[in-house]
């Protein structure tokens, strides 16, 4: 990403922001509501474009990324892509399924028994509590094999020990090799993944 | 509490100490009325807008009530009738128990939306939490709904009676009136149906009398069709009805008074009994849900209406994934474990699309009419909806697809399978011994109605320009194009429908279809692409 911005009318949404990441490292994108974060994520995403600069993703557009390359990126950007007719379990094993000879494991009883998902996993989508629904999003992107991956606060709704789960699930796909960004207000999981990469500071909005 | 009587130890309030209703109503009224007023100042508007909406809304139906009723005239005049007396009646008590019977469906659905009697979250919280009877404030919108059943049923009602004696022109006024008192009292029926499914202890049997509505209704369709079998007779020569006699006059008493009885009865259940019954807080919670799919469909989400009928009920836990099946086709394992987990809703749109795929074959046979065609169609894609299930889960995915690997046509491909699977039963079970060229058009209309379902998945959001004024010498027009937006599956649907039951089957017909259900199909997956 270079000197990418991202404006809506005259309201400018993200400053002019450069970032590179190589595989297996990590980045905490941070900063303070409005500064940007979830933008960041969508233009790398592909699903939106800067208004000035530049977005590559593997080689390419993000845009381009986003149609060409869609195996190679996990997104979790504004929910879960569930099925409502699935339980929790049920999705993992599609996913595994799915991508099988491809999916480096681990199976789907030792996913959900580390995220701590084994009591609700024969439950649906919409029977889970709002905790609940998050780790399993948070499970499932991470499930899926990836070379990089964008979270967009994925400690939201969690409670301190869930938030100690997903800090977990976070460092096993940094250890398996995957690139990582990761919007977040959490100062654990900040510091957790500056430590095996960087941080990246948002600045904060002008006046409104 | 006061008192230690039964009615204390049972939690009530002394009927002695009850504030009556109606008292606190016209107080609450008069309140309403003084912040309109003093709010409507504020702002500069007119407190007297309600009054004009009312206007308004009475004008339009004297407007555009005629049309409907004489498009509606028209319509039924298009359906033959078989000649003998004996058939007709067979025909006259199949048509009335389905249309009583979708009638009741419809009132099944609007109770799972907060209907048909509606109550809002603010009157569960404050008129309806034990403090007033229900059936006093609930009295006078009961009575509303009765009479409006009454008036919808008759309207409909002297429409079809009309056209099938010939038109407006050719039936007295007499047996126009008796095919509306006859509608305007059984209508209540349906009604009756709709507000007994709003309360937990009745739920089971509104069900059960609209499924046997139209069990009675298909058997008498079923024996009329047996019955026929002789020349079918023109509209317009309906002797019988025509000069108003009957040979059983008996009969025709006895039914008039049976009919009467289950009105009186039905209304009386509506008015007296199940407003005291009703589920409060189901029914608020439903008219929220209706409200804010309201407002999500004027702002151009169509996905709104995903919501209305509240959560849906998931059967057939115990079924697992077809492990070979998971193990090669994925997606296709996942459609059909979403199948098996809704197993009466799969088996009713089976049902519709075989009735659906048969009124098409009838349709564009040598003695059909035009609207069957159309008709089937409709029932076809609204049959498709329940198979496709996976393919809409998909759509409203915020990534769609975004766990499974492969392209997005990839995914939308797998989870096609099934649906087309189901759809070609479907059309082998309507359309055989049809003919090829019977068998081919109603696999083309089955095959639109699926393409058309792709298509319209593929995109939830309105696009922006639909809300661009459009303004004509009819005023803005952009409401009614964003209407057209909505319906669009099943405007197209139709539409093709319509020109293969006017032109008629055959190689060019198909080819159209077929051209027209892969087009469907390509701009659904492009727009699936896209998102």
């Amino acid at each position: 990403m270079r000197a990418a911005t991202r404006t809506h009318g005259t309201v400018q949404v993200l400053a002019p922001t450069t970032l590179s990441l190589g595989p297996g490292e990590a980045a905490a994108l941070v900063g303070p509501n409005g500064s940007g974060k979830s933008t960041l994520l969508r233009l790398v995403a592909g699903k939106d474009e800067p208004t000035s600069g530049e977005v590559h993703v593997l080689g390419m557009s993000a845009r381009r990324a986003r149609l060409r390359r869609r195996e190679d990126v996990a997104v979790l950007l504004g929910g879960l892509a569930a099925y409502p007719d699935l339980t929790v379990a049920e999705h993992l094993r599609l996913v595994a399924s799915a991508w099988a000879g491809r999916h480096p494991g681990p199976d789907v009883e030792t996913a959900l028994a580390a995220a701590e998902l084994d009591r609700v996993r024969d439950q649906l989508p919409g029977e889970l509590s709002s905790g609940e629904g998050q780790m399993f999003a948070l499970a499932t992107t991470l499930y899926r094999p990836a070379r990089l991956v964008l979270l967009d606060e994925p400690e939201q709704r969690l409670d301190a020990r869930w938030r100690a789960v997903a800090r977990r699930l976070v460092a096993g796909a940094l250890d398996s090799g995957r690139a990582l960004l990761v919007a977040t207000h959490d100062p654990d999981l900040r510091a957790d993944l500056a430590r095996r990469g960087r941080e990246v500071e948002l600045a904060a909005p002008g006046p409104r | 509490m006061t008192g230690a009587g039964p009615a204390a130890a049972a939690g009530h309030v002394d009927d002695g100490a009850r504030v009556p209703y109606r008292r606190w109503r016209r107080w609450v009224a008069s309140l309403r009325r003084r912040a309109l007023v003093v709010r409507a100042a504020q702002d500069g508007g007119d407190p007297h807008d309600r009054v004009y909406l009312g206007y308004g809304v009475v004008l339009l139906a004297l407007v555009y009530g005629p049309i409907l009723w004489s498009a509606l005239a028209q319509a039924t005049a298009a359906v033959p009738l078989p000649e003998a007396a004996f058939a007709r009646a067979v025909t006259l008590v199949a048509g009335a128990a389905l249309a009583l019977g979708v009638a009741c469906l419809a009132a099944l659905a609007a109770a799972r939306a907060g209907g048909p009697v509606w109550i809002s979250p603010a009157e569960a919280t404050f008129a309806l939490s034990g403090q007033f009877r229900p059936r006093d404030v609930l009295r006078r919108r009961a009575l509303l709904l009765a009479l409006g059943a009454a008036a919808g049923a008759a309207f409909v009602a002297t429409a079809g009676a009309a056209g099938l004696v010939g038109g407006p022109a050719a039936v007295g006024a007499v047996p126009l009136l008796a095919a509306g008192a006859g509608a305007a009292l059984l209508g209540q029926v349906p009604l009756a149906v709709g507000v007994a499914a709003q309360t937990p202890s009745r739920r089971r049997a509104a069900t059960g009398v609209a499924g046997a509505l139209l069990a009675l209704g298909a058997v008498a369709a079923a024996v009329g069709a047996t019955v026929a079998g002789g020349p079918v007779a023109a509209a317009g020569s309906w002797p019988g009805l025509a000069a108003g006699t009957n040979a059983g006059a008996l009969l025709v008493v006895a039914v008039a008074v049976a009919v009467g009885a289950t009105a009186a009865w039905a209304a009386w259940l509506v008015v007296r009994v199940l407003p005291d019954e009703l589920d409060v807080d189901r029914a608020a919670a439903g008219q929220a849900r209706t409200v804010t799919a309201g407002r999500g469909l004027v702002g151009g989400d169509s996905a709104a209406v995903a919501d209305v009928l509240g959560p849906r009920a998931v059967a057939g836990r115990g079924a697992r994934f077809v492990a070979p099946l998971l193990r090669r086709a994925p997606l296709v394992a996942r459609d059909l474990l979403g199948l098996r987990r809704r197993p009466a809703t799969v088996g009713g749109s089976l049902l519709a699309g075989v009735a659906g795929a048969l009124a098409v074959r009838w349709g564009v046979g040598g003695d059909g009419v035009a609207i069957a065609t159309v008709a089937g169609a409709v029932v076809l894609y609204a049959a498709v909806r329940p198979w496709a299930d996976g393919l809409h889960a998909f759509a409203a995915q915020p990534q769609p697809g975004a766990l499974l690997p492969g392209t997005t046509g990839h995914a939308v491909a797998g989870h096609a399978v099934v649906p087309t699977v189901l759809a070609l039963l479907v059309a082998a079970a309507g359309g055989a011994g049809a003919g090829a060229a019977g068998l081919v058009a109603v696999l083309a209309v089955v095959l639109v109605a699926l393409a058309a379902r792709v298509w319209v998945a593929g995109a939830t959001a309105a696009p922006p320009g639909l809300f661009t004024p459009m303004m004509t010498p009819n005023g803005d027009m952009s409401m009614l194009v964003l209407g057209a937006w909505y319906l669009r599956g099943w405007l197209v649907v139709a539409a093709a429908a319509w020109v293969l039951g006017r032109v008629g089957p055959g190689p060019a017909t198909s080819v159209l279809l077929l051209g027209l259900a892969a087009g469907l199909a390509a701009a659904g997956v492009r727009r699936f692409a896209r998102a």
